[in-house]
């Protein structure tokens, strides 16, 4: 007989606002029953026993058991939140949002607190070491200010050999193709990383990058208005210009030049070709013109001079860097709004650059009727920049017989007054300008700064405006559109005083002393550009939730949007009066003028160039999910995209890309046996397709115009066939993930597997010459197409543990990356000789990754010689001519990639009351990296290495060096070395990214001030090395750069009124 | 901004209920790109005359293998480095590898022509011309079908069997690519569908195209209808081939007369091949080693056949100082470039045969003498007589060699007539003492693909 069934009811709120749980889980253990809560929170269920035990569980919440009897009243349960999870991670992929533990995908959120862990005044820079499989990959930053380049991002690896390998970025809701830079980190609520198919599939043929989605921050509706003010000043460091070691000391430089003098012919001693100071000084010594005691003298003292700290005293200063945001944010029952003002100020570590932004920022939505909500958004940025510094780098003469500026150049005197160095005349030469009726021509770098104003300006506009209108209880209609322009502009303006001025005037002065070029300003504007994209979105939403945890969401809709740059000419004015803003452009351009002090010239011409790129997208795209009992999700995604730069078959007929999904909350099963230990364990698994497109490539015909020679009569010329199929590339991902939570998350995290097999990319292809295509025919037609491979894999792991709770607590973040590509497709242009694998870029070639790195085997130095010794046909030869001209493809050894294959960071937070310390440990390793050195006789091309100090000089040293003895210079011998594996440098090594301190004061001191919150921080970063597989001394991130980025110290204030 | 936001969100429902997103789509990305879109821009794809349409014509190896002349073994130990292997070993009809892998140009420059002529045809299709531009718009359409067939013919004597009724629809053609896309695979036709397509294209393009061109470089009614005689010509199917020769005739039956040239000069023929007026469609191949004049030795025995009298053979040669004879008659009118277009002499010569073998002796007779009398000197010449049929058809054979030297024209011949008992011979060349043959219906008189073609597409082979 049947226990009579009674029904148990309660209701589910959360312990700390008293709000009602929805969708809540309860189960009851021994009869098995499931439901989920209402709207309100209150559930019903019916019991079967005597005795049970009532589960409630809910995502972000710590789940609770209670034992039930028959006769338990009405009860009222409250759900204590997760300790690091106090609201439920809610990812947005720019379509929709969804709680992380909702999808299926690959997902990373970087929530405000993180984002904000760090000073910076550019958003990306807050993304590095705070997610996993997220590189900073710096090897294109070469020479000065490796701050100001942006490093290239790559999101899981590269799934592209010869297009672009950026991710998307989307900021609300549409892709941001403007500059990054131009939004205030401080507008930024939150940035979503999509990294699989499923994720990011939704974004079509632009997400085969990965996609970084921004969503700035918003009002909300029923939010006391909320004002908070963020201020904070960042210091830094000089460079330090001593890292770059192609530099030799004053004594050794002047010790080559001296060498090079004595044995002729090296330096002309032409009237005007410029030669370095001390060898003028040599001059004047052999020809009497000073005496030997007065040589000494000026010799001694240029021996003590180092042109870095001379630099580093004049040129260079501590960078200042102001930020100050407020924002104001609140919201009614019908309205919300958000309104923010940003301003940073720039003074960079360059003397004489500066750059400044505002941001202002304006939101609105209204609520006019139930359902409908209206929504406004005007985003407008203004920057300016001024690039009057001449960093060391600028100080290079034009003359190859000078080359980098001499390390004995002073650049002011005892009292601080500013000294010419050689720059494009030889001294001589010069100094008989005044005498000539010329103007000064001496180049004095100190002053210089002060003698130019050149400026970039820019402005940007961005305006979203959206109606959600919400029908049928469970359909929602969201109409969006943005629309967003900016302009840039240069403004330079050179004074007659400036070394551009008078240079310009001085060659352009006719022998009976007419001046062609007026003596005065000039000021010119280079092509200003102008962006203006208008993007549109319709899109349908549906959701509904069923009993017992089942759930369906799913939308559509379609997105068109336009892109267009224009660039325009710009303009030049001579004899230009700054104060009056008068100047002349009336010139003959086209006429040779004879130059000092020799050949003809035209005068410089305004800019003219002008061009206009239209890029147009239309996309269709569907997305749904479907939970099961809260535990089972399946989900699908497909976007159908056509653009302008496809070809015609590909817009007719285009296959839409797609994903599909499943996942399974392992640990809400009944016969899960860990949920004590485990009470969160989910599989995740996806696969689908995602595009790239290139738009280098046309899928047009083009077109050279000319005249036949033989008819005379117009004639065209086809440089692309036009591909009517020319398509994105094609990246097919599988995903798998498994995400867990130890009990009170004291332990959680994610670990991730992923292959990426990238097809159909777009390459150089040896062409059937049946097609018309011919391999080395001129003029060459186009020969990419869609048919190259890449195959990505890696794997991406995340470990949260909280070490130490309660009143202080340690919680420590772990990431870590592997990811490694092959090239699976590609016909590598079989002309192509050896020489071009050891330069850049290397050609790709299937089997070997994208960033491979080719070498010639290395065998030491020789004994005898200190030369490298080198091998021809298996016998050893001393004719490097010989052995470089039997060299071939096969003769070079792979010598690893130049991508970090494995990187990750470690992050350890402390808290104690107020106080939070952090600290970010970053590592990268398994790669590679070409150091530069200096080969035999390369002094003598002023090209300087401080390997000059390591040459081998007797038989023995081979055993300590690579660096070869010094001898003639030999192309060849130089080859031998250069392209070796020895200088082939492992990149592994681990930085100390940065240290956060924070301290928020308590809520009582600042009650009687009337504040909300009072935060005091302080970040510290690039603090440098900690550990390198390199014992060169170098930075594997800035091995190309003149020095890596100075250390910045940041201290400010947040207050919440 | 508002009116702005109606805008876009009427345009995306516009595309999203309507096809009409192809307009939208249309817009060139880059405004600075010439991408050709108006009749001008096709027709100066098709007047890319000296650099693409009408240079380097696919007639290479039909000269090669041909027996109008032989180098010695010294100068074919001396060829350049820029000598291709086809020519080297094409010289003695090697049987294996003959090219080595190296590019062939006959096939390549074919290929970029017809893709010129794909695109413009492609292109044109999609402007609707106004009344005034109608003949341009045909001139552009006629001229890309004759260029596509006048390659598609050459490409089939050198590539294919010769046209075979009772095989032709069995043996590989060529592939017949008739759209520009570059990624559409490629593949062989048959033979007889490669002679459909080409006559098909002629027969198109003669409604469409002037009876005289502006220039020479230009296709025109009476190249289309030599080259009709031409390709019918090659079939056997001497009724078409006489009734086009004659089409043709109609429009231009003139000549130049050797009796007005300067034979002094080192370079008799007008060097503006606008003012000769034989020529109806302008076409040649550049210099290659093997042909230039310092190595290659005209076939002695056809020096001799020419006639005291007859002025070509003055004109056409050059005695270098070794005793051998060179040539120098190209219509090209200087030393290298061979002229390999159309011509009237040609269409005469055509006609005259398919006339003898239709059964008409007296039409044979007057074509031939038309044009022999400006060949010969005229103080002596006396017009051919009627022989019976059989002589008059070799005397024409025999002319045909000897009036189209070194056009390429030889090859074709060899390749019909040795199918005929009367007039099939074996070629012979000795080289550094070895005697190598090319009997008649050898599969060497058909070239092989070129090896990269094979490579990527995997097309079959030609025996060899």
């Amino acid at each position: 007989m049947a226990f009579p069934q009674t029904i148990l009811s309660g209701r589910i709120i959360s312990a700390s606002d008293g709000h009602a749980v929805t969708g809540a889980n309860i189960h009851l253990k021994r009869s098995g029953l499931n439901v989920t809560t209402g709207k309100d929170g209150t559930f019903r269920i019916s019991l079967s026993s005597d005795n049970d035990t009532l589960v409630v569980s809910y995502i972000g919440f710590v789940t609770r058991q209670f034992p039930v009897q028959k006769n338990t009243p009405f009860i009222e349960i409250k759900l204590n939140a997760l300790v690091s999870e106090l609201q439920a991670v809610v990812v947005n992929t720019g379509y929709y949002k969804v709680p992380r533990e909702r999808a299926t995908g690959s997902f990373t959120q970087i929530d405000n607190q993180l984002f904000n862990r760090s000073v910076s005044t550019n958003v990306m820079d807050r993304l590095e070491g705070v997610t996993n499989s997220l590189l900073f990959d710096r090897r294109n930053i070469q020479g000065e200010n490796p701050a100001g380049q942006s490093p290239q991002i790559r999101v899981r690896g590269v799934s592209t050999i010869e297009s672009g390998q950026s991710p998307l970025i989307v900021v609300d809701n549409f892709p941001y193709e403007s500059d990054i830079t131009t939004i205030n980190p401080n507008d930024v609520e939150s940035i979503t990383i999509l990294k699989d198919a499923a994720a990011a599939s939704i974004w079509g043929a632009r997400a085969g990058n990965g996609v970084i989605v921004i969503t700035t921050k918003q009002g909300r509706i029923n939010q006391k208005a909320k004002i908070s003010l963020n201020s904070n000043v960042t210091v830094g460091k000089k460079p330090d210009l001593y890292y770059n070691q192609s530099f030799l000391p004053s004594p050794i430089v002047m010790g080559i030049e001296k060498e090079q003098f004595n044995k002729g012919g090296v330096y002309p001693e032409a009237p005007e070709t410029a030669i370095p100071a001390y060898v003028e000084l040599l001059i004047k010594k052999r020809d009497g013109l000073i005496t030997g005691d007065e040589f000494t003298v000026q010799e001694a003292s240029m021996k003590l001079v180092d042109v870095r700290s001379e630099a580093l005293n004049y040129l260079y200063q501590e960078s200042v860097n102001q930020q100050y945001a407020l924002n104001v944010s609140g919201g009614g029952t019908n309205n919300s709004y958000y309104f923010s003002a940003g301003l940073n100020d720039d003074k960079a570590f360059v003397s004489g650059d500066r750059s400044r932004r505002m941001t202002l920022n304006l939101q609105n939505s209204f609520i006019p009727l139930k359902g409908l909500e209206l929504s406004t958004a005007l985003w407008y940025t203004n920057r300016k920049t001024e690039n009057n510094g001449l960093p060391v780098s600028d100080l290079t003469s034009s003359s190859v017989l000078v080359g980098q500026v001499s390390p004995y150049a002073r650049l002011a005197d005892d009292s601080g007054n500013a000294l010419p160095i050689i720059k494009d005349w030889r001294q001589t030469y010069i100094d008989q300008a005044v005498s000539q009726g010329l103007p000064d021509w001496s180049f004095r770098p100190v002053d210089e700064i002060r003698l130019t104003d050149n400026t970039a300006h820019g402005n940007e506009i961005r305006m979203n405006a959206g109606l959600r209108y919400t029908f049928f209880r469970n359909f929602n209609m969201n109409a969006s559109y943005q629309y967003l322009h900016n302009n840039n502009q240069t403004r330079n303006y050179y004074s007659p005083e400036s070394y551009y001025v008078r240079n310009l005037v001085n060659r352009f002065t006719q022998a009976d002393g007419t001046r062609v070029i007026p003596y005065g300003g000039i000021l010119e504007g280079r092509s200003p550009y102008e962006t203006t994209g208008n993007s549109g979105r319709l899109q349908v939403n549906y959701q509904k939730d069923f009993n017992r945890g089942n759930r369906l969401t799913a939308l559509g809709g379609a997105e068109v949007r336009e892109q267009v740059m224009t660039y325009s000419p710009g303009y030049r004015l001579y004899n230009y009066d700054d104060d009056i803003a008068v100047g002349n452009n009336v010139f003959n351009y086209t006429q040779f003028y004879t130059t000092r002090p020799m050949g003809a010239a035209l005068i410089p011409a305004p800019d003219q160039a002008t061009a206009r790129f239209t890029d147009r997208y239309l996309s269709y795209f569907a997305n749904a999910a479907y939970t099961l009992s809260d535990r089972y999700i399946v989900s699908a995604s497909s976007r159908w995209d056509a653009s302008n730069i496809f070809g015609v078959n590909t817009n007719q007929k285009g296959v839409p890309l797609w994903s599909v999904g499943g996942s399974w909350e392992l640990s809400r099963e009944n016969f899960f046996p860990l949920s004590g230990v485990v009470p969160y364990l989910r599989l995740r698994a996806t696969f689908g397709s995602s595009g790239n497109v290139n738009n280098a490539v046309s899928s047009l015909p083009v077109a050279l115009y000319g005249t036949d020679s033989r008819t005379r009569l117009p004639n065209a010329a086809l440089t692309s066939a036009g591909n009517p199929d020319l398509r994105w590339e094609k990246v097919k991902t599988v995903n798998t993930g498994l995400d867990f939570a130890l009990k009170d998350r004291r332990v959680s995290g994610s670990i991730e597997i992923y292959r990426k097999y990238a097809r159909d990319l777009i390459g150089a292809d040896y062409m059937d010459p049946t097609t018309g295509i011919i391999l080395g025919a001129t003029p060459l037609i186009q020969n990419k197409i869609n048919y190259a491979g890449l195959n990505t894999k890696g794997a991406d792991f995340q470990l949260t543990s909280l070490n130490i709770k309660g009143p202080f607590t340690w919680e420590s973040a772990l990431l870590f990356s592997v990811v490694k590509n092959k090239i699976t497709g590609y016909n590598t242009d079989q002309a192509l000789t050896f020489d071009y694998y050891t330069a850049d870029p290397v050609p790709p070639v299937k089997g070997r990754s994208v960033d491979a790195i080719y070498a010639l085997p290395w065998r030491g130095l020789s004994h005898d010689t200190g030369l490298p010794v080198v091998y021809l046909n298996g016998e050893r030869t001393e004719d490097y001519g010989d052995f470089y001209n039997n060299l071939s493809v096969d003769s070079l050894v792979y010598a690893g990639v130049t991508s970090p294959t494995a990187f990750g960071s470690l992050r350890n937070s402390f808290t104690w009351k107020g106080i939070q310390l952090s600290a970010t440990l970053t590592w990268k390793g398994g790669f590679v990296f070409r150091r530069n050195s200096i080969t035999p006789g390369d002094e003598y091309r002023r090209n300087y290495h401080q390997d000059y100090f390591k040459r081998w000089k007797a038989p023995g040293d081979e055993q300590f060096t690579n660096v070869p003895a010094n001898a003639a210079y030999d192309t060849y011998l130089d080859y031998s070395y250069r392209a070796s594996e020895a200088l082939i440098t492992k990149g592994d090594h681990i930085r100390l990214q940065d240290i956060q301190l924070s301290y928020m004061l308590p809520a009582a001191t600042i009650k009687g001030l009337g504040l909300q919150s009072v935060r005091i921080y302080s970040y510290l970063r690039n603090l440098g090395i900690l550990w390198r597989a390199n014992d060169n001394n170098l930075d594997p991130d800035f091995f190309n750069a003149d020095y890596p980025s100075p250390f910045t110290a940041s201290f400010g204030l947040e207050i919440g009124f | 901004m508002k009116m702005r936001m109606i805008f876009t969100v009427t345009l995306a429902l516009l595309l999203l209920t309507s096809s009409c997103g192809k307009d939208f789509l249309d817009e060139k990305r880059d405004k600075n790109q010439v991408v050709p879109s108006a009749i001008a821009d096709f027709q100066a794809l098709l007047d890319d005359a000296s650099r693409t349409m009408n240079t380097n014509s696919g007639n290479e190896l039909e000269l090669i293998g041909a027996d109008e002349y032989f180098i010695s073994d010294q100068a074919w130990e001396g060829l350049p480095a820029n000598a291709t292997a086809y020519e080297r070993k094409g010289y003695y009809w090697a049987k294996d590898d003959v090219y080595e892998k190296q590019q062939v140009r006959d096939w390549n420059y074919a290929y970029r022509k017809i893709l010129y002529a794909n695109t413009a045809l492609e292109g044109i299709e999609e402007i609707a011309p106004k009344a005034d531009e109608t003949a341009a718009w045909n001139n552009v359409k006629g001229s890309a079908l004759f260029f596509r067939a006048f390659n598609f013919y050459q490409l089939a004597q050198v590539f294919c069997k010769p046209f075979d009724a009772s095989s032709a629809s069995a043996d590989p053609g060529i592939p017949l690519r008739l759209k520009p896309d570059i990624t559409a695979p490629v593949t062989r036709a048959t033979v007889s569908e490669t002679y459909a397509r080409i006559i098909e294209d002629l027969k198109n393009a003669a409604g469409l195209l002037p009876e005289l061109p502006l220039v020479k470089y230009r296709p025109s009614k009476a190249g289309v209808y030599a080259l009709l005689a031409k390709t019918y010509l090659v079939k056997e199917d001497y009724e078409n081939a006489e009734r086009y020769a004659d089409s043709s005739l109609h429009i231009t039956n003139s000549l130049i007369d050797f009796n007005t040239l300067n034979l002094t000069v080192t370079y008799p023929f007008p060097t503006n091949m606008q003012n000769n007026p034989e020529i109806i469609f302008i076409s040649y191949i550049l210099n290659i080693p093997i042909l230039q004049t310092s190595r290659m030795r005209i076939n002695p025995e056809l020096y001799a056949s020419y006639d005291d009298n007859d002025l070509g053979k003055n004109a056409c040669f050059l005695k270098n100082a070794d005793g051998y004879y060179t040539f120098r008659g190209s219509y090209y009118g200087s030393q290298v470039p061979m002229f390999t277009g159309l011509s009237t002499d040609e269409v005469l010569l055509i006609k005259a045969e398919c006339a003898i073998r239709n059964g008409s002796i007296s039409e044979a007779l007057s074509s031939l003498n038309y044009l022999l009398q400006n060949r010969y000197d005229r103080s002596s010449f006396t017009p051919v007589a009627a022989a019976n049929a059989e002589e008059l058809l070799k005397e024409i054979i025999d002319q045909r060699r000897k009036r189209l030297l070194l056009r390429g024209t030889r090859w074709e011949d060899l390749r019909r007539l040795n199918k005929d008992p009367r007039f099939a011979q074996t070629l012979v060349r000795v080289l550094k003492g070895v005697r190598y043959e090319l009997p008649p219906g050898d599969l060497r008189y058909v070239w092989p693909l070129p090896d990269n073609v094979i490579e990527i597409s995997g097309l079959e082979q030609n025996p060899r």
